[in-house]
């Protein structure tokens, strides 16, 4: 008895379990490691953020955003003064697009051969849809980027669902448009998508008007940095690189933080904006009205090619 | 692609009642790859690409060589040397006997490749031949198909002599025996030229036997142009009837029967059924023991499939068929029933169903045992996400899933297109992949939103040519704050004649807001023409 004992114990390993050559133990370890490697990369995944570069966010997240968890993007909401009807949401959207774009982009550097799902509807009337040229300006190649099309709010998102379940893409992003308006429907897919995030690990963005952001990982309300009219931006050299009022607004295990942003295309990276504290200038606009010959005089504020 | 061109040549020889055909010279392609068998090696063992590589045989008591690698050549190592000498020359080449089984099944998997040329492919011991008759105009020509057959391959890393000629026979000697094989050798049509061109190569182009060869030489007759220049009667009496045969199929005399390899037959299930079937869950049940004895069938055969026909039949005679398609090709019971969920609730079955069939179609050989395992990570991922692709094109419409193409044009809302992924894939070829833009590309905003087409807004400038100072886009009003510009984007030369498109000075502009938007004035107003003012799109 005492001696099966001695034979079970983990110490002991028989001689014929070992690994040999030209055995089927060769694959069973290959199968071991695959496996074990499986297991750490799903443990990252539980605990994988990825930095957003400025400190404020990512001390606000615990370290940046969560991998396996769907982040709400929305433009911010439309100020009291505006008129409903107001142009302002697809004027803006592009600033919306860019920052999720510019998330993607740093997404895709950690996962470079892995596609991006993208799903929308088809035609997206007045805010335009996605451009290449475009795309690559931001540093995303646009071959990595698969897109489904689908008019039906409902298809659409199930589709972002179904994508969102499945390992080996790098990130999902959807476009909900007016689904967030019927809340019932808005709250149950919430469920349903964060837990299909969860089972791939696989982080999923989603883009739209403002939204209930109950049910998802973080909320971000994003609006295009107007930069103040002053000498310095006024001159030849404005940075036209895209900058935004980026502000999360809620943070599942966080806290709220607002920061002026641009993005750097070249190295991928956010930078916090340096706010110019130059004397302002009149709007130039305002000074072209008065006279042609002050307008003369002012030509340089315009970066005539 | 193969079907329609076999039907395209079925349909001319009916049409042409065969005189027109037999008229016309036939083109061979034979392709020669006397290293396949070693490449073939050092690929499957891993070894280094420049490893001396040595396949013996045995036979007459020694094992002798039977190919040798190109490295091994140029050590000195040759077919018919025994390996004990080969081992005193080459010390570091590696020997291994030769399996013909996988020799061939790897000549036949080319063959099957090369069928997207002809339907006419086949093998032989060492090299592949292809009948171009009537099929090579398709691609430009033999000499086309040549150049493309040689680049590819020679891509794939191996090393083809070829020869197109007007009999399989010349063709074979010409690949073989031709200094300038490794080229791509292109003999004569005409008979007499073509006797001319094949006199200068040695006797053993003819594939004799190994005792007439040896008789040859006995004789002297070292080249062919010496066999031309003899009597058939004084030849005959010494040699056997093999060696006329041959002489005879070298120059068309004689027709060489060739066997090509076959078309993958599509694997099929059925079932029919006594009692008319209806209901949903009835025929649920139907597609999923269909795909399970299906899926069974493929485990078997060892075989993967690239897309599905489910056929039905219904009581009143009627049929009906439903198509699948995967990206990658699979034999997994589970991914087939996900992939065709929704078919039962597709299928009409009106009255019901008397028969019901599946097809798999695109056939090829199953995956590695490692993607099988699983231990392939990065496979296996990458395979799940084409499987997600697969479902989300059956669920919504192969339509709906689409990727972006780069266009050849200056024109922002024509550089790129949208095509479904299906003819993404299928037409794979470098065109297709977007380039690292220049950094002048960079310096030429582009929006990240277009609208298409274009919204007319109005605007106010200050002069003609100049960058507005207030935009109105439908009925509301934004004051501009910077704008630069203008990059002006004319129309294609084949287009000015239409005067559909003018030339465009594009701006980009930022509003009091800080939206930052791309527009563009049309017509030029320093030719006078009239001008109009359009939002293109949205930067980020």
């Amino acid at each position: 008895m005492e001696s099966a004992i001695t034979q079970m114990s983990p110490h002991h390993i028989p001689q014929d379990s070992l690994p040999q050559e030209g055995d089927k133990t060769i694959y069973r370890k290959d199968r071991f490691a695959a496996l074990k490697h499986r297991i750490t990369a799903a443990e990252q995944g539980q605990t994988a953020r990825l930095s957003c570069d400025i400190p404020a966010f990512d001390s606000a997240l615990g370290g940046g955003l969560g991998f396996g968890r769907v982040h709400l993007v929305s433009r911010t909401a439309i100020p009291q003064g505006k008129p409903a009807d107001s142009l302002l949401p697809s004027m803006i959207n592009g600033a919306v697009t860019g920052f999720v774009l510019a998330l993607l982009r740093k997404v895709m550097m950690l996962y470079p051969d892995r596609p991006v799902i993208w799903c929308a509807p088809p035609h997206a009337g007045m805010t335009g849809s996605l451009s290449a040229e475009g795309l690559r300006q931001i540093g995303i190649n646009p071959a990595q980027l698969i897109f489904v099309h689908e008019s039906h709010p409902a298809r659409c998102m199930s589709a972002f669902e179904e994508a969102l379940q499945t390992d080996g893409l790098a990130a999902v992003v959807g476009e909900y448009g007016m689904l967030s308006r019927q809340s019932d429907l808005w709250q149950r897919w919430a469920r349903r998508t964060r837990r299909a995030a969860r089972m791939s690990g696989t982080i999923g963005m989603l883009l739209g008007p403002p939204a209930p952001v109950c049910g998802f990982e973080t909320g971000w309300h994003i609006s295009p940095y107007a930069a103040p009219l002053c000498a310095a931006s006024v001159a030849d050299g404005y940075d036209w690189r895209p900058s935004w009022q980026a502000s999360l607004h809620y943070a599942k295990a966080g806290r709220p933080a607002s920061e002026t942003i641009k993005w750097d295309w070249v190295s991928g990276r956010f930078l916090p904006l340096e706010k110019s504290v130059d004397r302002p200038v009149q709007p130039p606009a305002d000074q072209l009205l008065n006279s042609r010959a002050n307008w003369l005089s002012q030509q340089p504020a315009y970066n005539i090619r | 692609m193969n079907v329609s061109l076999h039907d395209r040549i079925g349909a001319s020889s009916s049409a042409h009642a065969g005189a027109k055909l037999a008229s016309k010279a036939r083109e061979i392609l034979y392709l020669f790859l006397p290293f396949l068998p070693t490449t073939r090696l050092i690929r499957q063992q891993g070894w280094p690409a420049d490893t001396p590589v040595g396949l013996y045989h045995h036979a007459q008591q020694t094992d002798r060589l039977l190919f040798v690698s190109q490295t091994a050549q140029r050590a000195g190592l040759y077919p018919g040397l025994s390996v004990a000498d080969a081992r005193t020359h080459c010390v570091s080449a590696q020997f291994h006997a030769v399996e013909p089984d996988k020799d061939r099944a790897c000549l036949l998997a080319l063959a099957q490749w090369c069928r997207r040329y002809t339907p006419l492919a086949g093998i032989d011991e060492c090299g592949l031949w292809l009948d171009l008759t009537g099929a090579s105009h398709l691609f430009g020509g033999y000499e086309a198909v040549q150049t493309d057959i040689i680049t590819k391959l020679s891509d794939a890393g191996l090393d083809v002599s070829s020869a197109v000629a007007p009999t399989y026979g010349a063709a074979w000697a010409l690949a073989h025996y031709h200094d300038a094989a490794p080229s791509g050798v292109i003999a004569p049509i005409r008979r007499a030229a073509l006797s001319d061109y094949l006199s200068s190569l040695p006797v053993a182009a003819l594939r004799l036997s190994a005792a007439d060869e040896a008789i040859l030489m006995q004789t002297g007759l070292r080249k062919i142009g010496d066999i031309f220049a003899l009597r058939r009667a004084a030849l005959s009496v010494r040699l056997t009837a093999n060696f006329l045969l041959r002489v005879d199929q070298l120059l068309g005399d004689v027709a060489e029967p060739l066997q090509p390899v076959k078309e993958r037959q599509p694997v099929y299930v059925a079932q029919h059924w006594a009692e008319p079937l209806a209901g949903l869950e009835g025929l649920t049940q139907m597609v999923t023991d269909l795909l399970a004895e299906l899926s069974d069938k493929l485990m078997k055969k060892e075989q993967v499939a690239r897309w599905f026909e489910i056929g039905w039949q219904r009581v009143d005679g009627s049929c009906a068929r439903l198509h699948y398609h995967l990206s990658r090709p699979s034999n997994e019971l589970a991914l087939l029933i996900r992939l065709c969920a929704d078919a039962a609730e597709k299928i009409d079955a009106e009255f019901g169903l008397s028969c019901s069939w599946i097809q798999a179609y695109g056939l090829t050989d199953a995956v590695s045992i490692t993607a099988l395992l699983g231990t392939d990570t990065q496979t296996a991922q990458a395979e799940k996400a084409d499987q997600l692709l697969d479902i989300l094109a059956a669920k919504l419409g192969p339509d709906r899933v689409q990727r972006l193409v780069p266009q050849e044009s200056w024109q922002a809302e024509q550089r790129e297109r949208r095509t479904t992924l299906a003819q993404a894939i299928d037409k794979h070829s470098p065109h297709l992949d977007w380039q690292v833009p220049s950094p002048a590309q960079m310096l030429a905003p582009r929006p990240v939103r277009l609208l298409d087409p274009p919204e007319p807004i109005q605007a106010v400038a200050l002069l003609p040519d100049n960058p507005p100072v207030m935009v109105r886009w439908r009925q509301h009003s934004w004051q501009v704050r910077r704008a630069t510009g203008p990059e002006r984007i004319g129309p294609s030369w084949w287009q000015i004649d239409t005067h559909k498109t003018r030339s465009r000075d594009y701006y980009r502009i930022e509003t009091n807001e800080g939206a930052r938007l791309w527009i563009y004035r049309e017509g030029l107003p320093e030719r006078g023409e009239d001008s109009a003012w359009y939002l293109h799109g949205f930067f980020a």
